[in-house]
């Protein structure tokens, strides 16, 4: 039903039924909010969206009031201003002064609106002594101090995620967000997705900064630094310096990088090509034996720690197979020892990934039981993005480059696995065609493109029909199951991400404009793999002829990956 | 706690009680019913408050000296536990009964009197020492010269509707509470009518809750009736928890049935098969209660499936929260149940149409479902007597601070609230000008000496922009600092708040902060706190405001009530605090200036030795001087002092 409301003297015409913040941010009208979250539930907790109707005594917070036709909203007026500013100095009361240190930046939404709101001094209480920071998870540090309770993360966590690592503890002025028994992230369910990360308005969660420690590598002449990037940094670290999601910065970083000190460059996508290779092997073999359950494939290290904390039935369906970044970690480590003659141990793999659980991989536990396969050091693209600026490397001056070798070229199907339903793509083409770039019609691959919950495929393997299906978050992943078994559905292969819509939106991911840029980054993963498609450059089970996989190599490789528990 | 079982002869009594037309028209239920209503007793009974208020008092000395005084005089005497009768100040009661004679009530008592007690009265000499009253039921012969207990200055000016059987029955029996007249308005409810029907009762009652903001009952009721659903659910709010607010504990532990059948009838009228009676598991006495009175329901066949040939089915549960204040607001009570941090949520959706897991819930508090048996029982016409047009039937108090009678009081809406205070209370305990009441705790507001004529009614109270709140009345006399209280109940919202919101979450924990600057002096004073201080007390007031106008629920809305209030009436007072560095109530630690007595003081040197600060100098002997710029005003030296040689300023 249309209705006429009063928006600051102005008439708006809008439909009922809809929240007053949609209405306003429809017309132009910007109302500052620090606790809403789109696509979820209001919470109604940080009241810094608040605007005056006329008519009622208290201001209504905007984020969860639905407009009625004889409201009269004014949105900047003189007590909603004050209103505003005193919630912001409340906050900021509460709030750690180190500033000039902290991690986010110019990225702080808290330092943002307090330059709206012209706060220009802290006017309430004084800061008493810090709060511990919680350091114990590999892959993310939350600093309580800065957290302001805007209850987002928590809401990730819960809603979207299943995880519900973080919760409120304790209550009136001394709440806090903080995990089970209060003993930190890495005694929590904690799947280090990022995603908590994502949504923080200030500096209270950020990854496990590895930049010291590849700092210190680049320096050591013994060593040889190589760089191994997820497809996902391609298409969006060109965000920070203005470029548009797609083919044109990846050279641009391939060069950028090798100025800084890395010897060789890649992507990982011919690793995701290789692996899909043998996947449809597997699957052949596994199709005869008319299995049940569906296998889950998972790239995504944050969704098998979730099956391994939370679901270990579903552990014997894991896909067992290595993940293409473990998998390029070990041939790489082979190939550049065997290009250089440096022994082994001294090839250091950079894993430039949007991923914060692909920090968990380079941990020193795991590293003793599988040294070749793991990466030695891995940044986030926000890392990657610093490490960039601390060489002072001017982006825009480089030319574009390649990696001018074997697993440098062709393969660029592969970047495909960075947008949830790409692998299961890539799965179709090589049991259609045996070509990865193969272009699929456009039915077919509109099934598994698009920003979509989930996506479902079929083709025919031997004979017989194979069902696939794509999702991304744990919540849905959950639901999902809960269908398969409601319904009796017969899947074979289910790809699951963790971060919704794939490592385009992962944790390491820029933490503003998410949700602006995620159309732009599909289409620049999708203008990739136009670009090379229906190119064959090899079969994809080849190998450079300078090496011989052993058999006992060949097992190592296509062996299941380590899960810690 | 295990319920005592009912013998079956019994439980046909009680089943006749309550389903005869008219149980005094049959000989044998005449005689049960007066011998349950203790109208008539065969030897001496002993009646012992055993309520929450009495718990201080070891009652069960009590019970030893009156077994003592039996055995050495050879006399059978019975021990029967009672309610709360609302006269906290004179707590313990006990009341003393003789067979055929009216029954005496007495207190304040202490173990030590009973047997000179129980001595005079069997030789039918009554002490007239802390005598109540007497309580004259029909058949009893009334002692010559002793006053009604109803002409008592507590009671004589009260009208006990909901509380009338406070302190006069036992509330762990249910046989009492019957022979009463309890739960026939149930049975004949849901054997007679339709759930329409006794809505339209409360509909014409007019009855508001209780719980403070007093919005119209029949709005909810009609909304979770007429809401489409599978399921519905009454939810009686049981976890009171206003600092000087105890009237509906006392009320649930002196007479516990009275509540249940309120829910039960709340549940048949909106069609509710769940009920559930949310309280703290703080209150182990309001537990017992209500675990008893459930288990006793149950045997009786007055819950669970088909109750009493009806086909009505209803279940009621009793859940123990952990305790806390926001949980009385009802989104949080709600998602309290439903196993989530008890914080609110946004409303509407409003519990009445979406509450307790999606479904349509009432919630109410128990002052307002003890209301309910009445309106079905006497009609709406009979409720709306008592009160105002507006505000329909009665409200409970509860008096406290500094006034000289203590305890919970049940007077119409519209009484004056001098009457409650001066009447009721008795004024001030020493005698001293009363200077404010604070209505409502922490949500509340200061009333004036010069509104005291102010009718307690909730549209006069909107009208003058007032609280009547959940009914708790602090009253302050001139020697109570009125800073301190603010204090008091800013540091208890502190502690309170969920802490979802911020203003709610943080505001409370600024202004107690500026709040303990001004009513504390720290010795030397540095400058960053003079300035903290006075930074603080300019932004105070526009903090409380936004406060009130951001907040997410009632609780952090109403909390700066007490300091807005307080600021525009103790103005002069809080700037004694500001400026001076003064407390003229001497309440507020820190601000106090001590001074030796030079007259008085003799030397004997232990404010010397005792001083933490080492502020007192002065040798043996000698008279001895404070040094007031080192003084923290700790008042160690006023403690210790054996000849009043120190005074207070």
């Amino acid at each position: 039903m249309m209705i006429e409301i009063d928006v600051n003297g102005r008439k708006i015409k809008t439909q009922k039924g809809e929240l007053i913040l949609d209405v306003l941010k429809d017309n132009g009208i910007h109302v500052p909010t620090l606790c809403n979250l789109e696509g979820f539930k209001p919470s109604g907790a940080c009241r810094i969206c608040v605007v005056e109707v006329e008519g009622r005594s208290d201001l209504v917070p905007s984020c969860s009031y639905f407009v009625e036709e004889w409201m009269k909203i004014r949105t900047h007026s003189a007590r909603v201003i004050k209103a505003r500013k005193t919630i912001l100095e409340l906050l900021l009361s509460n709030h750690d002064d180190g500033c000039l240190s902290c991690d986010r930046g110019r990225w702080c939404k808290l330092h943002e609106l307090s330059f709206e709101l012209n706060v220009t001094e802290r006017k309430y209480g004084r800061l008493t002594g810090r709060k511990k920071i919680d350091n114990t998870s590999q892959s993310i540090i939350r600093d309580p101090a800065k957290c302001i309770l805007c209850s987002r993360c928590v809401r990730v966590c819960e809603e979207m995620q299943y995880v519900a690592a973080l919760d409120f503890l304790k209550r009136g002025s001394r709440t806090e967000v903080g995990t089970v028994l209060d003993k930190g992230l890495n005694y929590s369910s904690c799947i280090s997705c990022g995603q908590c990360i994502q949504v923080c308005p200030t500096g209270a969660l950020r990854e496990k900064s590895h930049l010291d420690q590849v700092g210190a590598l680049l320096q050591d002449k013994a060593k040889v630094p190589v760089a191994l990037i997820d497809p996902a940094v391609f298409v969006t670290l060109g965000e920070f310096f203005g470029y548009k999601a797609g083919p044109e910065f990846s050279s641009i970083l391939i060069n950028a990088l090798k100025r800084i000190g890395f010897q060789r460059v890649y992507g990982t996508g011919w690793g995701m090509e290789f692996q899909a290779g043998k996947l449809v092997e597997m699957l052949t073999e596994r199709n005869q034996e008319e299995n049940n359950s569906p296998l889950i494939l998972s790239e995504c290290p944050s969704v098998v720690k979730y099956i391994s904390q939370s679901r270990p039935g579903l552990l014997p369906s894991l896909v067992p197979l290595k993940p293409a970044s473990q998998i390029m970690a070990h041939l790489l480590r082979e190939m550049t020892s065997k290009q250089t003659g440096k022994e082994v141990s001294d090839i250091s793999i950079v894993y430039l990934t949007s991923c914060t659980a692909a920090k968990n991989d380079t941990s020193a536990a795991l590293k003793i039981k599988e040294s070749g396969f793991l990466p030695d050091f891995s940044l986030t693209t926000r890392e990657a993005y610093r490490l960039i600026r601390l060489y002072g490397i001017d982006v825009e001056s480089l030319n574009p480059e390649f990696q001018e070798d074997f697993f440098g070229v062709g393969a660029k199907s592969g970047h495909l696995s960075a947008i949830s339903g790409g692998n299961v793509e890539m799965l179709t083409r090589i049991i259609q065609t045996r070509v990865p770039n193969a272009k699929l019609n456009g039915e077919k691959a509109g099934k598994l493109r698009g920003i979509k919950d989930v996506k479902e495929t079929t083709c025919e393997l031997n004979g017989k029909k194979l069902t696939m299906a794509s999702i991304s978050s744990i919540a849905q992943f959950e639901s999902y199951l809960k269908e398969i078994r409601n319904k009796q559905k017969k899947i074979d292969l289910l790809e699951v991400m963790a971060c919704q819509h794939g490592c385009i939106n992962g944790g390491g991911q820029p933490c503003r404009g998410a949700e602006r840029n995620l159309r732009n980054r599909t289409k620049g993963i999708l203008e990739w793999d136009e670009r090379y498609s229906g190119i064959q450059t090899r079969d994809h089970l080849d190998l450079p002829s300078e090496m011989n996989l052993s058999d006992a190599d060949c097992k190592a490789v296509f062996s299941p990956r380590q899960i810690t528990k | 706690m295990e319920t005592p079982r009912i013998s079956e002869e019994l439980q046909e009594g009680l089943h006749a009680l309550i389903t005869h037309q008219q149980p005094d028209s049959d000989p044998t239920l005449k005689f049960l019913g007066r011998s349950l209503r203790r109208e008539r007793v065969e030897r001496l009974t002993i009646f012992i408050d055993r309520t929450t208020p009495t718990s201080i008092y070891n009652t069960s000395l009590i019970e030893e000296a009156v077994e003592q005084w039996s055995d050495e005089n050879q006399q059978i005497s019975e021990v029967i536990e009672t309610g709360c009768l609302g006269l906290i100040s004179a707590e313990p009661v006990i009341g003393i009964q003789v067979p055929g004679r009216a029954r005496l009530y007495y207190g304040p008592v202490e173990p030590a009197d009973i047997a000179g007690m129980l001595d005079a009265i069997t030789k039918q000499v009554i002490p007239e020492e802390n005598l109540i009253g007497q309580m004259i039921m029909t058949g009893q012969q009334p002692w010559e010269d002793i006053p009604d207990w109803k002409k008592h200055p507590f009671f004589v000016n009260q009208s006990r509707t909901i509380t009338s059987l406070n302190g006069v029955i036992n509330p762990s029996s249910i046989s009492d509470y019957i022979a009463w007249g309890g739960y026939r308005t149930f049975y004949s409810s849901i054997r007679n009518y339709s759930g329409q029907e006794l809505m339209k009762l409360i509909e014409q009652s007019g009855l508001r809750g209780r719980s403070g903001s007093g919005f119209l009952a029949s709005v909810k009721w009609i909304k979770a009736a007429g809401t489409t659903s599978d399921k519905r659910y009454v939810l009686c709010n049981a976890d009171e928890s206003d600092p000087g607010g105890y009237m509906h504990r006392v009320l649930i532990e002196s007479n516990p049935h009275l509540i249940l059948e309120g829910i039960m009838l709340a549940a048949y009228i909106i069609g509710a098969n769940h009920a559930i009676i949310y309280t703290r598991s703080r209150y182990r006495t309001a537990v017992k209660r209500i675990q008893c009175a459930l288990g006793q329901v149950r045997e009786l066949g007055l819950l669970g499936q088909d109750i009493l040939h009806s086909g009505y089915t209803l279940d009621i549960q009793l859940k123990r929260g952990p305790g806390a204040f926001v949980c009385g607001e009802e989104t949080a009570l709600i998602s309290s149940l439903e196993g989530k941090r008890g914080s609110p949520r946004t409303k509407p959706p409003y519990p009445a149409t979406s509450g307790l897991f999606g479904k349509p819930t009432l919630v109410h508090n128990i002052e307002t479902l003890a209301q309910v048996p009445m309106i079905i029982s006497k009609g709406p016409d009979f409720y709306k007597q008592t009160g105002t047009p507006g505000s329909t039937g009665t409200k409970l108090f509860s008096l406290s601070g500094k006034i000289k009678r203590l305890g919970v009081v049940e007077v119409p809406f519209g009484t004056s609230l001098g009457a409650v205070i001066d009447g009721i209370g008795g004024g001030t305990r020493n005698g001293r000008p009363a200077k404010a009441v604070l209505l409502g705790g922490p949500s509340g507001k200061f009333i004036p000496v010069s509104k005291f004529n102010l009718p307690l009614d909730l549209d006069k109270f909107n009208e003058e922009n007032l609280v009547l709140g959940s009914g708790s009345m602090v009253l302050l006399d001139d020697d109570s600092c009125p800073i301190n209280l603010i204090k008091n109940m800013m540091d208890f919202i502190r502690q309170e708040s969920c802490g979802k919101c911020i203003p709610c979450r943080d505001g409370s924990k600024r202004i107690m902060e500026i709040l303990s600057l001004i009513s504390s002096r720290s010795l030397p004073e540095n400058k960053y706190e003079a300035l903290d201080r006075f930074k603080g007390v300019t932004g105070m007031l526009e903090l409380a405001e936004v406060m009130q106008s951001t907040s997410l629920c009632g609780l952090g809305k109403c909390a700066p009530n007490p300091l807005i209030s307080g600021m525009e009436l103790f103005r002069e007072e809080l700037e004694e605090h500001v400026f001076d560095r003064t407390c003229r109530a001497r309440v507020c630690l820190n601000m106090r200036s001590f001074m030796v007595d030079p007259v008085a003081c003799n030397g004997c040197n232990l404010c010397f030795v005792k001083c933490p600060e080492k502020a007192i100098i002065g040798s043996p002997r000698l008279v001895h001087y404070i040094v007031d710029d080192l003084c923290t005003g700790c008042g160690k030296c006023f403690e210790v002092c054996k000849f009043n040689a120190i005074l207070v300023n």
